[in-house]
């Protein structure tokens, strides 16, 4: 979704409501246009250009008609613009853009949205989907690892564990949780700590597994 | 015989190199850990929605350093002077810059920073230059540094490709990055004023 929007505009985001809620949003600027007036507009598919609200020049905030449903307020001294397009009906998706007016040339795009407004209370995203997704974020270790103790199984001298119990040892129960939910030190705990240790126990055995094997050929006649 | 044994051999080999191409570490130049300079634990909470779109260059406008003992120390008192003077909850910056060229990790790539007002906060990185570059420029080894990181930036997929350089000053009312250092970023391709 997010490298379609790419490829249309540069600047373009994508928001998505339910009618009757409100839009809010932030379009940052650079200190060099704090004095300068700022424009909420539709663009339509056409390419036509709607200015929906307009900060005054000189109190800053947009002079609205009451009952209005555009509300455009320019904080300078966070440099940004704050939008907000109440009670949102389906016939308001479309285009629209933050831009500086300029005395003397084209506005300046400040930022883009795309706005989908959906009807009714559309089903919420399954709380039980999110953890799955990033399940697949899991680096495979514990697969690979697998496979490499079926191969002891070849050569049984180097190794004495099946693989359904080293299976069991492999996959810690805390890879099975969320890695977004974790916090920066369980994720640092587990990357940290968990795979040298893993990987320290593998790197003995290979050396163990040069060693003996040199010693079983330089001592066989 | 010998032919589980090479098969095992090369098997460990692979994994081996696996665990060591941890994420952190792909695709980047160096970045000192926080573990590494000794920091305070973070009680920071708020998150950045990545890819970020601006990366806002600043300077702590302290005394500057140019060898890794040195930059530690700063490092530590621009943090302690944040969390323990200002009561934040955390260094300000996502990641700041030594003149030993060396990247140290603030709040890093996924929290957001208190560097330029929580509109552009939400929206950006700050990355600032140790030292006070009004009136002189940084070393190159210490720019170097930066252009790689955010080009790191870019290859974890923090940044957006088309990410935009703001000076602190162009987002804030302050002299930060300093005279020097300003001029310095806006001939950098990606400076938007």
């Amino acid at each position: 979704m997010l490298f379609v929007s790419e490829l249309q505009v540069a600047a373009e985001e994508k928001k998505t409501l339910k009618e009757g809620q409100t839009l809010s949003l932030d379009c940052v600027y650079t200190k060099k246009y704090s004095y300068s007036q700022k424009a909420w507009q539709r663009v339509t598919d056409g390419g036509k250009v709607e200015t929906l609200a307009i900060t005054n020049r000189t109190s800053r905030k947009s002079s609205q008609e009451p009952g209005g449903r555009y509300f455009l307020e320019d904080d300078s001294v966070s440099s940004a613009v704050r939008v907000r397009m109440t009670n949102v009906q389906v016939s308001d998706s479309g285009r629209y853009q933050c831009v500086i007016y300029l005395p003397h040339s084209d506005p300046e795009i400040l930022s883009s949205v795309h706005l989908v407004v959906t009807k009714g209370s559309s089903a919420t995203p399954v709380p039980g989907k999110t953890p799955t997704q990033n399940r697949a974020q899991i680096p495979t270790h514990p697969p690979t690892t697998t496979e490499a103790q079926n191969k002891f199984h070849t050569s049984p001298r180097i190794v004495t564990q099946g693989p359904p119990k080293s299976t069991a040892g492999v996959s810690p129960p805390g890879l099975g949780v969320n890695p977004t939910n974790m916090t920066y030190i369980t994720r640092t705990f587990v990357f940290s700590i968990v795979v040298p240790v893993v990987c320290g126990l593998l790197s003995k055995s290979l050396v163990f597994t040069v060693l003996f094997v040199v010693t079983q050929r330089s001592s066989e006649p | 015989m010998s032919h589980p044994c090479a098969l095992l051999a090369w098997t460990l080999l692979t994994l081996l190199g696996l665990g060591v191409a941890q994420e952190d570490l792909i695709s980047c130049g160096p970045i000192v850990p926080r573990r590494e300079w000794g920091a305070l634990a973070s009680t920071c909470e708020q998150r950045l929605n990545l890819p970020v779109r601006y990366v806002v260059v600043a300077h702590t406008a302290s005394s500057p350093c140019d060898t890794p003992a040195s930059c530690v120390r700063q490092v530590r008192n621009v943090q302690s002077y944040h969390v323990q003077k200002l009561g934040w909850c955390d260094v300000s910056y996502n990641f700041l810059i030594g003149e030993d060229g060396l990247v140290y990790e603030g709040r890093g790539w996924n929290t957001q920073g208190a560097h330029s007002g929580p509109t552009w906060n939400a929206k950006s990185i700050g990355i600032s230059f140790i030292g006070n570059y009004m009136e002189r420029a940084p070393p190159q080894r210490a720019l170097r540094a930066a252009q790689s990181l955010l080009a790191c930036g870019v290859a974890r997929g923090a940044l957006r490709p088309d990410y935009e350089v703001k000076g602190h000053r162009d987002v804030r009312d302050t002299l930060s990055p300093g005279d020097q250092l300003y001029s310095i970023i806006q001939t950098w391709p990606h400076y938007q004023g």
